[in-house]
């Protein structure tokens, strides 16, 4: 029996405090190791060390980093739209945390269990365009705004293909409790009997972290930063938190619809579940440091013209399938 | 600014009438019977609740209920675009939580989803396009017909809230504890992933197919219209050459 936060923790309050303050501080370390991870990653993939000096591994070189950040200047450059550019790097956050609630991670825990996990995500998810907007509008700066507006045109382009690809899944399962879809694989996890599904929905998902081959949003040779050129110190390490914490929600669903989240044998669910979770991120940054970025117009055709008409072929032969076979 | 002003003075004016009446008329004794039914069906459901208690669901209703309708008057009455778009993102995504708030799951993900996700990204990429808010400010003038028009959307509206407000005041009382024996809970299926589905597909199956198929009408036309000025770019940028031409 799957166990939620509301059952532990008989107060709703109380447990709406203690699910953000798990949250919070997961992000916060995982952010922290993952900025330190992409670090070691890129250098060993460039044939350099990356951190070493801080702490073993250089792992605390993150740490040193955000103290930092912390003690820097915040800058706010001129004829800002002050609540907008101040808001930007909060709003960034809000979806992120309640992204990460949803997710079962042992058969017998979650934080929050519903019936429509799965849309309530992806509904999180599409709410994050609107702190990039937010910051790139502003900011009053045209790389900034430029920016903002690719990553919103790319928002609409992948998120199709990727709801597409989720709701062939869901037509497997026939449900939208995440817990039920991991439930439903069985033995074999569903990657194997949905392999384009899956594909479209890796693809797509890095396409909605806005993380390089897909990072023209933030392009640097082309937009100085992107979105978030005008933002310094702590405000900009927000937005690097929300993006590293966007990897793992993307992960943590890839990892429920398509690899069986908390199942395996042997070792217990949590370490199972992180342990896909994680290898999901490192195929991210191994993406990241192997592919060129993609030109504007490569993106959007290849989303407009390969991934949806593939997710929804995906989604048809699914249908017809399952007719047949039911 | 002025004008601005006074359609702001004026959305608070028939806020407050809609307050007011509706109070008004949950004092006036109550017929049985007279209640319609959709009214009694989320009176009930707001007093069912399991976790929170009704009082404070009710409370919680209100604070949405203020912030939507402070949203609502920011974005028609902003001369600023993008705080219009913000503030309707912030309008829908309310009406999300109340659907939330009454047990209707799947309506309000979808509700988060496609209006202050999807939507409003169109709307936001849109404003973005058009230009900078220094040049573009929102027109604010209306006519005479507008005004009756939204006038009568007004009134309607009221009618259709207040039975809603009445036979909630008569079902709850003061400290928030159900009262009435005529508006039992609601069967906690309501608004779940299966029964929208199945509404879907047998009672409302004509009219999600008309809509589906005035989407697709709506699509190819977009795509006919844009097609089609371009070509007309080309035929206007051709006669402009060959008037220089012969110029």
């Amino acid at each position: 029996m799957l166990k939620t936060l509301s059952d532990l923790v008989p107060n709703v309050f109380l447990a709406m405090l203690l699910a953000a303050a798990a949250i919070m501080a997961f992000a916060t370390v995982n952010a922290l190791f993952l900025v330190w991870l992409e670090r070691k990653v890129s250098a060993r993939m460039q044939r350099r060390y990356g951190p070493t000096v801080v702490g073993p591994f250089g792992m605390f070189q993150t740490l040193v980093d955000v103290v930092k950040l912390l003690s820097k200047q915040l800058i706010s450059p001129k004829d800002i739209d002050k609540p907008l550019y101040h808001l930007a790097p909060i709003v960034v956050f809000v979806p992120v945390v309640l992204g990460l609630s949803l997710f079962p991670i042992d058969k017998s825990f979650a934080l929050v269990d519903t019936n429509v996990g799965l849309v309530l995500v992806f509904a999180f998810a599409g709410m994050g365009f609107i702190a990039i907007f937010m910051a790139g509008w502003g900011s009053n700066n045209k790389y900034a705004l430029l920016g903002a507006m690719r990553a919103v045109a790319q928002n609409i382009a992948y998120e199709i293909p990727l709801i597409l690809a989720a709701l062939a899944v869901t037509m497997i399962a026939r449900s939208m409790r995440i817990a039920d879809i991991v439930e439903a694989q069985g033995s074999f996890p569903y990657i194997l009997v949905q392999p384009i599904g899956a594909l479209i929905y890796y693809i797509s998902a890095v396409a909605e972290t806005n993380r390089a081959p897909f990072d023209i949003p933030e392009a640097e040779s082309e937009l100085v930063a992107g979105f978030h050129t005008e933002y310094s110190g702590m405000r900009f390490a927000l937005f690097f938190l929300a993006e590293y914490t966007n990897m793992v929600i993307v992960s943590m669903v890839a990892t429920s619809l398509f690899l069986g989240g908390y199942k395996g044998p042997l070792l217990p669910g949590p370490v199972w579940f992180f342990g896909k979770v994680y290898f999901l991120i490192f195929v991210m940054l191994w993406l990241r440091w192997t592919f060129p970025r993609l030109r504007f117009d490569q993106l959007m055709t290849f989303a407009w013209k390969v991934l949806i008409p593939l997710a929804l072929a995906n989604l048809l032969v699914t249908a017809t399938v399952l007719k047949v076979m039911s | 600014m002025d004008r601005r002003k006074l359609y702001v003075s004026l959305l608070l004016a028939a806020a407050a009438l809609l307050l007011i009446s509706s109070v008004a008329l949950a004092q006036a004794p109550s017929t049985s019977g007279g209640v319609a039914p959709h009214a009694q069906f989320y009176a009930g459901k707001l007093a069912s609740s399991k976790k929170l208690s009704p009082l404070a669901m009710l409370w919680a209703m209100r604070v949405l209920a203020g912030l939507m309708l402070v949203g609502g008057i920011f974005t028609i009455g902003s001369r600023n675009p993008v705080v219009a778009a913000l503030c309707l993102v912030g309008t829908l995504f309310c009406t999300g939580i109340i659907f939330l708030l009454l047990h209707a799951t799947f309506i309000a993900a979808i509700q988060v989803l496609v209006y202050a996700g999807a939507i409003m990204v169109l709307f936001v990429f849109v404003v973005m396009s058009v230009g900078h808010p220094e040049r573009e400010e929102i027109g604010l003038s209306r006519g005479i017909i507008s005004k009756l028009i939204g006038g009568a959307f007004a009134v309607m509206l009221l009618l259709r809230v207040s039975p809603v407000y009445m036979s909630y005041q008569r079902t709850v009382n003061a400290a928030g504890e159900i009262i009435s024996k005529a508006m039992p809970p609601v069967s906690s299926k309501y608004g779940n992933v299966e029964h929208v589905g199945k509404l879907l597909f047998s009672d409302y199956l004509f009219p999600f197919e008309a809509i589906s198929i005035l989407l697709l009408v709506a699509i190819v036309g977009a795509v006919m219209v844009t097609r089609h000025r371009r070509r007309d770019d080309n035929k206007g940028a051709a006669a402009a050459a060959a008037s220089a031409g012969e110029g």
